[in-house]
């Protein structure tokens, strides 16, 4: 199946998301309450259709954790996201 | 009198900001660095139509001179859009607005940038450039 793009608005919306909430993103991986991983399932559930807490789990996982720099963790958001969905929001 | 008038110049010295601000006067001597990374490889940037290297697989990281002008950088890659940045440098407003103890100017970054909607500066000089086909 061939996969998806989100739509430029969506994409952007995304995109900034992350970029300037990478610090809360990552604390999130290590605290009890995810605000800010349970925002960004809510924005990637409104375009894909696809429930909040699958695309949250598919966020938690601590393998994400670990990218050090804003840039390496959109990528690898997306391509997660893209490999568990079929949607992606990093234009190819 | 004169021991009043050394007294009231060091308290007014110290109650300024002239002795912080090490960033800014450093950026006098060489400039600040900008970083640019792209969601795809192999793109040509450009300064001012003149071409100054390429993204490949990493972060391109270019040292920018602080002269109060308007740097426009495109980037260019076969068959995607064109993407260009402006940054306008400002150095003297905000280092004299330090100086003068006025505090950090937080509202003044070192780059005062304009971009399209597919350039993010998501911190102070680190710009993300999304490539789109054409």
């Amino acid at each position: 199946m061939a996969s998806k793009n989100l739509g430029p608005d969506a994409s952007h919306q995304i995109t900034k998301f992350i970029l300037f909430n990478y610090d809360n993103l990552i604390a999130d991986y290590y605290e009890p309450q995810k605000p800010y991983l349970s925002q960004l399932a809510v924005l990637l559930s409104q375009d894909t259709g696809i429930p909040t807490q699958n695309i949250l789990e598919i966020l938690t996982n601590e393998a994400l954790s670990k990218y050090p720099h804003p840039i390496q963790y959109l990528k690898h958001v997306d391509e997660k996201i893209e490999t568990s969905t079929g949607y992606y929001f990093v234009s190819k | 009198m004169k021991k009043v008038l050394v007294i009231m110049s060091m308290l007014f010295a110290f109650s300024t900001s002239a002795f912080g601000y090490a960033t800014i006067v450093n950026a006098y001597k060489g400039g600040d660095s900008i970083t640019f990374d792209s969601n795809v490889s192999d793109v040509e940037i450009y300064d001012n139509n003149k071409p100054i290297g390429f993204i490949k697989g990493g972060s391109f990281v270019y040292k920018l001179k602080r002269d109060g002008e308007a740097k426009s950088f495109t980037f260019k890659k076969a068959g995607y859009k064109d993407v260009t940045v402006v940054a306008n440098t400002n150095l003297d407003t905000v280092f004299w607005f330090n100086v003068l103890g006025a505090g950090g100017a937080p509202f003044f970054s070192s780059t005062d940038s304009f971009f399209t909607k597919n350039a993010y500066e998501y911190s102070p000089n680190q710009f993300y450039v999304e490539m789109q086909k054409g």
